[in-house]
């Protein structure tokens, strides 16, 4: 649904993206993860069709998108520091939408405004920032889109409201195939939404996982054995990282999980124990293997 | 999906008409006042009718105030209908929606001029009400409204389309105002301020031969501006800017409108808030602002100094002051003074520093030109640029064909080229121009000190051609001549219509000019009369009237008319007489100003005789030995007029008293 290939940018001589490339499946959620300053939303713009980068493609639909009414018809991109025409109000603002999106739902809207509790006739520059941030989801959902472009989406909201408007997108997704794709310097707000994640860091794409993939691949295993301890180290099994605790053994291993329950098993542990691992200790050894320390990439 | 309804998006012209009405309401305000509401009081008759063929340009609907509307509202116009384009968020916003730059700027521009032109069309349509239900003849009729409202509805498009295209190349709203002034003021502002410089290295050429010419009308600005509607003369049909110029400006808004279209669909939207949006223009701004600021400070330095020294000095100061300006203004900050950028600077003045040595270079054949005898069919001589316009303008047009007379033009022009100092600007004007047998014309203008060439001058002075080149009167049908005033020194104006004494005053004072002494010809004072004469309604032309012209003095006796034209001891209360030993260090009433000041006892003169013995005793000299104050009443603080003559043309009693006072 999205591609984009060895795309680059440079703002007054200074490179802000380096030959990017990463696809985004439709129906999928992507998360875009990556410092401040790492590039995101200058690659998020561009692939709303906002500004044109410098070498490279950017292709929603397999057609390009910049300048094509088309293909914009089918985004929203909600950018992280929000924008509202001047003294308008939520109805006039979907009025707006309503005329520049052919594809705009009036019931939807209709009954979305159930959901987020709105006054539909107040100025939206006077809501608080997180009830903007509601009126901006509310837009942008009932314009129905196919691909739907989230900068720092959830600065801002309480808890109940991510909730909510994470399972709005999750919705949408499920019905109708909907693309999403998020940008996040915080790991652990998207875990929970994202099928896919690359990590952007000064303007290059490190690397991109299959969530799903990625949390089957990686396994926080604990053992003991009788004997001698080490002798598990040089077996065939790839471990990421391992410490000894007394007796115990902590390792990160990657692989198949029956392969790795049986290569463990023929070395016969005293205690075998698989602990539930988090994303971001994924991502911790991981990125540690390819020489960063997740805090440089991540906050 | 649902099918496309319609592709017009009424919306965004909904949030045009919601962001940027008001600017169309306070013009259509401020119109209304200028215009219906004045007329209405005008016609009430309060203040009476001040009729004139000004339309509606006239004083009566304060044409100054439209003027100012006229800069002002397209210009806030335009800056706030693509304020959108400067702010980061709503620049976003506005171009991640499905619609293409070209449209959204169509959108834009369109609303804009619908907005502009809406109050326009509107006082329009009020005013021709007006011409049905009441009698507004005296005011305007609907000839006068049509070119009104042309004229307003092209030069408002022009300011807005010009403000439009400078708002594509920048970033910021403030700097999108300030640069539009800039940029309509620009045209004139460089090609004056280039030409007043080349002058400067380029001896003959005219600082204001081009500018003179149409050096106002490069700028819609200094020529709507300099417009006065009580100029209007003979039922002529007047608007504040031609006809052609109004074409040119047509085309240029056209051509404007293309050029930011474009821009605008190739601006990087995140240069909102860059001062320079437009990658390319940095450099051209840096020059720019470097190079026009040099030539403005060396303009400075030419007109207090003079020499040329400080105008180099001019020069430097001001092109590393506008280097850095600019560069600062681009980079958002003052810390610029890196080696990178004297680098760059350094780069810059020396390519401007060979410039400055190659130009006069070039152009020294075209210093030292002097026509051939034979190869020149007429030549003119006078002192400035548009009195040569003028004159070709006008009905009587007689240059100089005389060999001799060309010959002596000729001989003043090689004086003038050996006395070369173009930064002379306290000389005397000569502008010369020959018409060549091959119909080329060869124009040349000097300021020279006037001693230097005395005796070249006094060749060509002296020739009767010159003489009536100068006062075309004096070979004119006395029936073309429309009327004579003569204009006394204390203003008082009396004119002569009556035939047979235009005829005769004409005469006389043939007799006395065509006879006049070179040393006669120079230096008319305060104290004496002058004439102007009217030639089939062209514009006035001016003549000194003279104590030393007898044959008229004697007329004007017979006629009853001296008394009433010429200043005489009557007039008079008395005189303070200064010895001007040097002393002052400026002329005319501030020198005599500063002698009363320093305290120093003047000869004061009360006698009848002895003041009409003073103002007769010469027309002024050019040391200025004596300074008289002119006196018309006892209780007068400050003198009415000063006059000045040389030593040897002092009257005895004054050489005689002040000599013995010191």
């Amino acid at each position: 649904m999205i591609e984009v290939q060895d795309i680059e940018k440079t703002f007054e001589k200074e490179k802000v993206l380096n030959k990017v490339t990463f696809h985004v499946q439709k129906g999928s959620i992507y998360g875009l993860l990556g410092s401040n300053g790492a590039g995101k939303t200058t690659l998020m713009r561009m692939i709303a069709g906002i500004i044109r980068q410098k070498s490279g493609q950017v292709r929603v639909n397999d057609t390009p998108v910049f300048e094509n009414e088309e293909v914009k018809q089918l985004m929203v991109f909600l950018p992280d520091s929000l924008y509202f025409l001047p003294q308008y109000t939520v109805k006039q603002m979907a009025n707006f939408y309503k005329d520049m999106y052919n594809s705009w739902n009036e019931e939807r809207y209709q009954a979305l405004k159930d959901v987020f509790n709105l006054e539909e006739n107040k100025k939206v520059s006077h809501f608080s920032k997180g009830m903007q941030r509601q009126v901006a989801f509310w837009l942008a959902m009932s314009c129905m889109p196919d691909v739907l472009i989230l900068d720092e989406p959830f600065d801002g909201l309480d808890a109940v409201m991510r909730k909510k408007v994470r399972s709005l997108i999750i919705q949408d997704v499920a019905d109708r195939e909907m693309t999403v794709l998020i940008s996040s310097h915080n790991l652990r707000e998207v875990e929970d939404i994202c099928d896919h994640v690359g990590i952007l860091h000064k303007g290059e794409m490190m690397f991109e996982r299959d969530l799903d993939d990625l949390k089957a691949d990686v396994h926080k295993i604990q053992v003991a054995f009788k004997g001698e301890q080490e002798s598990i180290l040089n077996s065939d099994l790839d471990i990421m990282h391992y410490e000894k605790r007394g007796t115990v053994l902590l390792m990160i291993v990657k692989g198949n999980e029956d392969e790795i329950t049986d290569a463990i098993k023929q070395y016969q542990p005293v205690i075998f124990d698989r602990l539930p691992l988090t994303l971001e200790e994924i991502f911790i050894y991981e990125m540690g293997g390819a020489g960063y320390a997740i805090e440089n990439v991540l906050v | 999906m649902p099918l496309k309804t319609s592709s017009f998006k009424k919306e965004i012209v909904k949030q045009n008409l919601r962001n940027v009405g008001w600017v169309s309401i306070v013009y259509f305000i401020g119109l209304l006042f200028v215009l219906p509401l004045q007329l209405v009081m005008a016609l009430g008759g309060e203040n009476g009718v001040e009729s004139g063929s000004g339309g509606l340009f006239s004083i009566t609907f304060i044409f100054h105030v439209q003027a100012i509307f006229l800069f002002t509202m397209p210009v806030l116009m335009a800056i706030f209908i693509f304020r959108y384009m400067h702010v980061s968020a709503s620049s976003d916003f506005i171009h991640s929606l499905p619609i293409k730059r070209g449209k959204l700027f169509n959108y834009h521009v369109g609303a804009g001029v619908l907005l502009l032109v809406a109050p326009i069309v509107i006082v329009g349509l009020i005013l021709f009400v007006f011409m049905g239900t009441a009698d507004v003849s005296a005011f305007y009729n609907l000839a006068d409204l049509g070119r009104w409202t042309m004229f307003m509805l092209i030069v408002t498009l022009l300011v807005f389309i010009a403000c439009v295209f400078v708002g594509t190349l920048t970033g910021l709203s403030a700097v999108q105002g300030v640069l539009t002034y800039i940029f309509l003021l620009f045209p004139m502002g460089i090609i004056g301020l280039i030409y007043f410089h080349l002058s400067f290295f380029i001896y003959g050429l005219s600082s204001s031969t081009l500018l003179d010419r149409w050096g106002q009308q490069l700028s819609p600005i200094v020529d709507i501006a300099v417009y006065h509607p009580q100029l209007i003369e003979n039922g002529e049909i007047h608007i504040p800017v031609d006809y052609p110029v109004l074409g040119i400006y047509i085309v240029v808004t056209v051509l404007l409108y293309f050029l930011s279209a474009f821009i605008y669909k190739r601006r990087q939207l995140e240069a909102a808030s860059h001062p320079i949006a437009v990658n390319w223009l940095k450099p051209v701004f840096k020059i720019g602002v470097t190079f026009c600021l040099a030539l403005f400070f060396g303009l400075y330095f030419s007109q207090t100094q003079g020499t040329l020294p400080w105008v180099i000095f001019g020069y430097v100061l001001g092109g590393i002051t506008g280097f850095f300006i600019a560069t600062m203004l681009i980079a958002k900050t003052w810390r610029v003074f890196t080696f990178y950028h004297l680098k760059r600077l350094g780069m810059y003045s020396a390519t401007v520093a060979a410039l400055l040595v190659l130009i006069p270079l070039v152009f020294i054949g075209y210093e030292n030109q002097i026509p051939e005898q034979e190869e020149v069919e007429n030549v003119y001589v006078g002192s400035h640029y548009y009195q040569y316009e003028d004159y070709k303008a006008s009905d009587e047009v007689d240059f100089i064909e005389s060999e001799e007379t060309i010959e002596a033009v000729r001989n003043l022009h090689e004086r003038m080229l050996q006395e070369r100092s173009s930064l002379n600007n306290n000389g005397e004007s000569i502008f010369i121009a020959y018409q060549l047998k091959n119909g080329n014309v060869i124009q040349r203008s000097y300021d020279v000190n006037r001693s230097l060439v005395e005796e070249e001058y006094e060749q060509v002075s002296q020739t009767d051609e010159f003489k009536e080149m100068q006062m075309p009167f004096l070979v004119a049908e006395a029936t073309s001549i429309d009327s004579i005033y003569i204009v006394n020194p204390l203003r008082f104006e009396v004119t002569i219509s009556a035939s047979n004494q235009k005829r005769e005053l004409l005469e006389h004072l043939k007799q006395d000019i065509y006879s006049e002494s070179y040393s006669e010809t120079f230096g008319s004072s305060e104290i004496d009369s002058y004439g102007m004469v009217r030639i089939d309604g062209g514009e006035e032309i001016y003549f000194p009237l003279r104590r030393s012209y007898e044959n008229t003095m004697e007329w004007l006796q017979a006629e009853d008319l001296y008394d009433e034209v010429i200043l005489e001891a009557g007039d008079i209360n008395h005189l303070e007489v200064f010895r001007n030993g040097g002393a002052a260090d400026q002329q005319g009433f501030n020198a005599f100003q500063q002698l009363k000041d320093s305290g120093e006892e003047p000869l004061v003169i009360e006698d009848p005789g002895q003041i009409n013995q003073v103002l007769e005793a010469g027309d002024g000299g050019s040391n200025d030995a004596y300074l008289v104050g002119v006196f018309l009443h006892e209780e007068n603080p400050q003198a009415d007029m000063i006059a000045s003559f040389d030593e040897d043309e002092a009257p005895s009693f004054i050489t005689e008293s002040l000599q013995d006072s010191e």
